[in-house]
């Protein structure tokens, strides 16, 4: 007896391609007011061009912004801060900025579209604080590559890189986190470097995997840290930018 | 140090709430670095900063040199495992 169609699907590389991102460095910093703007200093339309490229579609995705908002505080104070999408709040907060430091709000939105208004809005318990560096960036999370077959045989995610990687101001990153592989919709230990797992079964609601800020954690939320010498400084995620994998056939599936 | 709970209700904190409730919680939690709220989920995030975590990894490379020994490998605490990677 002979098999009728291969066990396994071809081999499917993906890759992802992921934008660079948008930054601006005020010339001279604005300082920040005392109570809510109404409109917020900082706001990206995501637009098409700002989204990573795959060279296979998946079947699903979603997509996370970046988006990320310093200044200097020469007196201690509060900062106060606010997400919103579409005009509508999706998260707010403060954070204790020590005198003569600089501060980066690290906000994360889950589940963007083209045409959302991602804004976030600072002000500031004392008169002398400022903003003036912004930057987004458009990442990927929850891919399933293919509707059928589910179950990968096996899934390699072959080459991690740090996004995003912020360039203007005095830049430094904070903490780098871990990719979370998903099997079968539960996250299993973070990566940091190519890994190689000999089967993973594709969820309907986490996929392959987790971005860490945005979806895994901080997800519609904002963590701010704050430095001496540094803005941006900056908390980003280990994001895969090549998955190799295949899939096991089941009976009746293409 | 990141600390999230639930905070039993969902609803758009007003500029003036936001004050009301900062006040509150740093006149009752004086270590406290900043927070933030999610009226979408209910979710009261109280930061700490790395203050707590940098005074531990202080202390993991004392005990570490007390214990002649080169390398970190594994931290177990509170059910989480942190593994240290060459």
């Amino acid at each position: 007896m002979g098999r009728v169609t291969p066990l396994l699907t071809s081999r499917r590389v993906l890759n992802i391609t992921y934008k660079t991102p948008l930054e601006t460095l005020l010339s001279v910093p604005e300082t920040l007011p005392t109570s809510e703007p109404v409109t917020p200093q900082i706001g990206y339309t995501v637009a098409t061009i700002h989204l990573p490229t795959f060279d296979i579609p998946p079947y699903r995705k979603i997509w996370i912004a970046c988006l990320y908002g310093a200044g200097y505080f020469p007196s201690a104070g509060v900062l106060y801060w606010r997400m919103k999408k579409n005009g509508v709040s999706v998260a707010s907060g403060t954070a204790s900025v020590p005198a003569g430091y600089y501060y980066t709000v690290n906000a994360f939105f889950y589940d963007v579209a083209v045409g959302d208004l991602l804004e976030l809005a600072l002000w500031s318990s004392v008169t002398d604080s400022n903003w003036d560096y912004k930057a987004y960036q458009v990442q990927v999370t929850r891919v399933i590559l293919f509707n059928k077959p589910r179950l990968l045989f096996p899934c390699n995610f072959a080459v991690l890189s740090a996004q995003p990687f912020l360039s203007l101001g005095t830049p430094h990153v904070t903490v780098t986190v871990a990719l979370y592989p998903c099997n079968d919709d539960k996250a299993l230990t973070g990566i940091t470097s190519g890994t190689v797992f000999t089967s993973l079964y594709v969820g309907d609601i986490y996929g392959i995997f987790r971005i860490g800020y945005g979806d895994y954690s901080t997800s519609n939320t904002a963590v701010v840290s704050t430095s001496p010498s540094y803005r941006p400084y900056y908390y980003r995620n280990y994001a895969p930018t090549q998955i190799i994998m295949r899939g096991l056939k089941t009976e009746g599936q293409l | 140090m990141r600390l999230t709970l639930d905070s039993g209700f969902k609803k758009d904190l007003s500029n003036e709430e936001m004050a009301t409730l900062d006040a509150k919680l740093r006149a009752r939690i004086p270590e406290l670095v900043g927070w933030s709220y999610s009226p979408l989920t209910g979710e009261l995030t109280l930061d700490f900063g790395d203050a707590e975590e940098k005074m531990l990894a202080e202390k993991i490379e004392d005990w570490m040199r007390k214990a002649d020994c080169t390398r970190k490998l594994r931290l177990e605490f509170m059910e989480m495992i942190k593994l240290w990677e060459e």
